[in-house]
């Protein structure tokens, strides 16, 4: 079995390379004949790296510890619905993930754009297939998973412990897709640009393929926070570790790209730019490859870790002179003398959105790169930690987040001073009153108050222009509210689906500011049956359970939640929820895993954390109470309703442009 | 009137800020200080997060430091005297390090001053005409 996995990879290694010298060959005598054979082994590839998952499956499942891998990340205990984990929970394993998806990918975009581009699929698919036969190669010689193992055993190794949870049966997959498949997009540009034949028709499949990749990327971030948030024991949803930010760093490049990609769609102006954007999302893509597969980073991802940081190393480097040759070479065919007519526009608005955008990219990047710089330099090593990067970032999120009101109600081209000062009127007036309510009523915190506030900005302005647009239709065309609200978003999704993507980014934003402004947290060791007061609970243990496992102790704790008394006198307590909370100690692997116990509302969650098992009856916890983090895991789906409605095929009938 | 139904919609969220009371300064400073001390023998964590032994045991010293009465500033001092500058979670504000600071603070502005003065040469010069 294992013999015909490794056969699939070469099969599929020497396809995606004939399809490269087909391409080359056909294109260089003309030969239709062998443009399409060549076409077809691209296709091929599919089938027959789908044969090699199929055959990594059926080890998993039917225990064939003689291959390496399965030995690595898998045991009998193993229930087989993990298997879908164990695929990507190592180096080998995640690289055929990512050859499948790409070969998926590539298949998709060549079968639609060869009805709509023909001329430039040459170009795209030897991009495309290059990109590939890059993972096939460096599985098929440095990395096969189906390398056997050298003695005989009986049981596997098991796997991962921190992978057993749900968030993980997507979070790995979606960010490794999307990382992988910015390669989609940059092969279709570049495709597009070597031919000479930069067409709005591929354009338009650049624009849909960024949007998807843009949401499994979204989704896959929120994911990872909700894991570390529940599972990992941090407290906490983001830490600012290199692997999370070179997954972060593409979704921003990426947002900046879906902005500008509107004023292209729009007005065809950006063209060149959108191009750099791309680009720049590839190779940070590529530079997330090598960071998490033997990078010199530190980080708690080092699930993938390997030997082959410089094979990455190289072909990202490659990612980065490629493009720019193409780029020099051609880029004179994408100038267009369209220009910006005034500072209010939506246009200048895009561009600042856009510098704001690359400007946290870039300071997360020095960030990540900066001890290696440090270490270049001869210096002691060193650690950038959450601190830099929220005192760093913060400002410009800010910033971004006050564009956002201002740039949905500029206007093309050009916007005049007065029209504009009337449709921020109301917004303002709102944005003031929030500062003086809470300054009257609540905090301080001037800092807290600002970034609130600019939230209920946005928030009317969007409110403003679906009320006023419903309004209108109710008026004009006699719909009701509700029919009338509908139409004037089904009119246009673009637009609209932005603005439910806006929503849920002021969630997001909401959930952030409360944990960074507002998140209280004590360490406290806690007996038995004995209350504990923390902010407006009493928090009561009740129960120790200690559990073996094959391959786990686990140690549970029970806990009571109560209302806090505001009356003494009262006898009885008012009781909330019960909560449970453990953790568990993997010998064989050295490690803990943690799952908080939490009790969660839509204004806060209380947050405990089992750190230590003190005896029988006593326990030390760390608490916290996390304002508004709920609204983290609410904008996810709300995100990915207004991704849905913005990528939903427009029918003949509402078609404008 | 249209807009009063938004601005009594956005009212919702100041109001919904949240106010508690503070903890007791000594454990707001145990908290803070785990937040700026890696655990040295962890991938990338803080002992804040840090379920290691090693990382227990700085929590501890961290604790007898503030009871002693030792400053924020001499208890990272401590801990960098001990385990290297790395242990901090960020960078020294002084010396070399101070461009993880310095680059930021300097390049995105002048960036961005730079963006106003592109769209101001790409505005289009007919529009003045």
């Amino acid at each position: 079995m294992a013999l015909l996995g490794t056969f699939c990879i070469t099969i599929s290694f020497i396809l995606s390379i004939y399809s490269i010298l087909g391409f080359l060959i056909s294109m260089k005598f003309k030969a239709e004949e062998l443009k399409i054979s060549a076409r077809w082994s691209s296709y091929l590839t599919l089938p027959i790296i789908s044969i090699a998952v199929y055959i990594l499956v059926y080890s998993f499942v039917t225990h064939d510890f003689s291959i390496k891998y399965v030995f690595n990340h898998s045991n009998i205990s193993m229930e087989p619905i993990y298997t879908w984990v164990a695929i990507y929970a190592g180096n080998e394993g995640s690289l055929l993930y990512i050859s499948t998806v790409i070969s998926l990918g590539s298949f998709l975009t060549i079968k639609t754009l060869q009805k709509r581009i023909p001329e430039s699929v040459p170009h795209i698919t030897i991009i495309m297939m290059g990109i590939l036969s890059f993972f096939l190669g460096v599985m098929l010689f440095l990395a096969d998973p189906f390398t056997l193992l050298e003695s005989q055993v009986q049981d596997g190794r098991g796997i991962n412990p921190l992978l057993k949870h749900p968030g993980m049966f997507s979070h790995p997959p979606l960010l490794m897709a999307g990382l992988a498949t910015i390669s989609i997009p940059f092969s279709i540009t570049t495709g597009m640009l070597i031919s000479g034949n930069y067409s709005d028709k591929g354009t338009e499949y650049v624009r849909i393929t960024t949007l998807i990749i843009w949401l499994m990327l979204g989704i896959g971030l929120l994911l990872g926070s909700w894991w570390a948030y529940t599972i990992l024991g941090w407290g906490g949803y983001w830490a600012w570790d290199p692997i999370e930010n070179v997954g972060l760093m593409p979704w921003l490049v990426l947002t900046a790209l879906i902005h500008s990609l509107i004023v292209q769609r729009r007005r065809g102006m950006f063209r060149l730019w959108n191009l750099v954007l791309i680009n720049i999302a590839f190779v940070l893509s590529q530079f997330g490859m090598f960071i998490n597969r033997g990078g010199p980073v530190v980080s708690v991802h080092s699930f993938a870790a390997s030997t082959l940081g410089f094979i990455f190393l190289s072909f990202m480097i490659l990612s980065i002179i490629f493009p720019t040759i193409i780029f020099l070479w051609k880029y004179k065919e994408l100038l267009n003398s369209r220009k910006i007519n005034s500072f209010l526009s939506k246009e200048s608005s895009f561009l600042i959105n856009n510098f704001l955008l690359l400007a946290i990219t870039f300071v997360t990047l020095w960030g990540l790169v900066f001890p290696l710089f440090s270490e270049l330099f001869g210096k002691e090593p060193v650690t950038v930690g959450t601190p830099y990067y929220n005192s760093v970032n913060g400002p410009l999120l800010l910033i971004l987040i006050l564009l956002m009101s201002i740039g949905p109600i500029l206007p093309w081209k050009e916007g005049n001073i007065k029209s504009f000062f009337k449709n921020i009127r109301f917004p303002l007036i709102i944005f003031v009153l929030c500062i003086i309510i809470s300054l009257i009523f609540f905090s301080f915190n001037f800092l807290a108050i600002l970034a609130f506030s600019s939230l209920s900005l946005v928030l009317a302005t969007i409110l403003q222009e679906w009320i006023i647009g419903t309004n209108n239709r109710m008026k004009r065309l006699k719909e009701n509210i509700f029919i009338g609200f509908i139409n004037l978003i089904n009119g246009n999704r673009t637009k609209h689906g932005g603005y439910i993507i806006h929503l849920s980014i002021l969630m997001l934003a909401m959930g952030i500011i409360g944990m960074n402004f507002y998140q209280q947290k004590a360490d406290y060791v806690i007996s038995k049956n004995k209350l504990l007061d923390f902010q407006n609970y009493q928090v009561e243990l009740s129960e120790i359970k200690t559990k073996n496992f094959a391959d786990r102790i686990e140690r549970t704790a029970k806990f009571n939640i109560y209302k806090k008394q505001q009356d003494k006198s009262e006898k009885d307590l008012e009781k909330i929820t019960e909560l449970q909370g453990s953790n568990a100690i993997y010998p064989s692997f050295n490690m803990a895993s943690v799952r908080a116990a939490i009790h969660s509302t839509v204004l806060e969650d209380l947050y405990i954390i089992p750190s230590e098992f003190i005896g029988e009856d006593k326990l030390l916890i760390r608490i916290s109470i996390n304002p508004f983090i709920s609204w983290l895991w609410f904008a996810g789906p709300i995100f990915f309703i207004g991704a849905i409605f913005t990528l939903w095929p427009r029918t003949e009938k509402n078609t404008k442009l | 009137m249209p807009h009063l139904k938004s601005i009594i919609l956005c009212s919702i969220i100041p109001f919904s800020i949240y106010c508690s009371n503070e903890l007791n300064n000594d454990e707001n400073r145990a908290q803070y200080l785990f937040e700026n001390l890696m655990c040295p023998v962890c991938d990338g964590q803080t002992i804040s997060e840090s379920q290691a032994q090693l990382a227990k045991n700085m929590r501890d010293i961290v604790r007898i430091k503030i009871e002693e009465g030792l400053t924020d500033d001499q208890i990272l001092d401590y801990f960098k005297s001990k385990y290297g500058t790395s242990v901090l979670s960020n960078p020294p504000k002084s010396g070399f390090y101070f461009t993880v600071w310095l680059i930021p603070i300097i390049v995105l502005p002048s960036i961005f001053i730079g963006l106003i003065f592109l769209i101001k040469s790409l505005i289009n010069p007919q529009k003045e005409n």
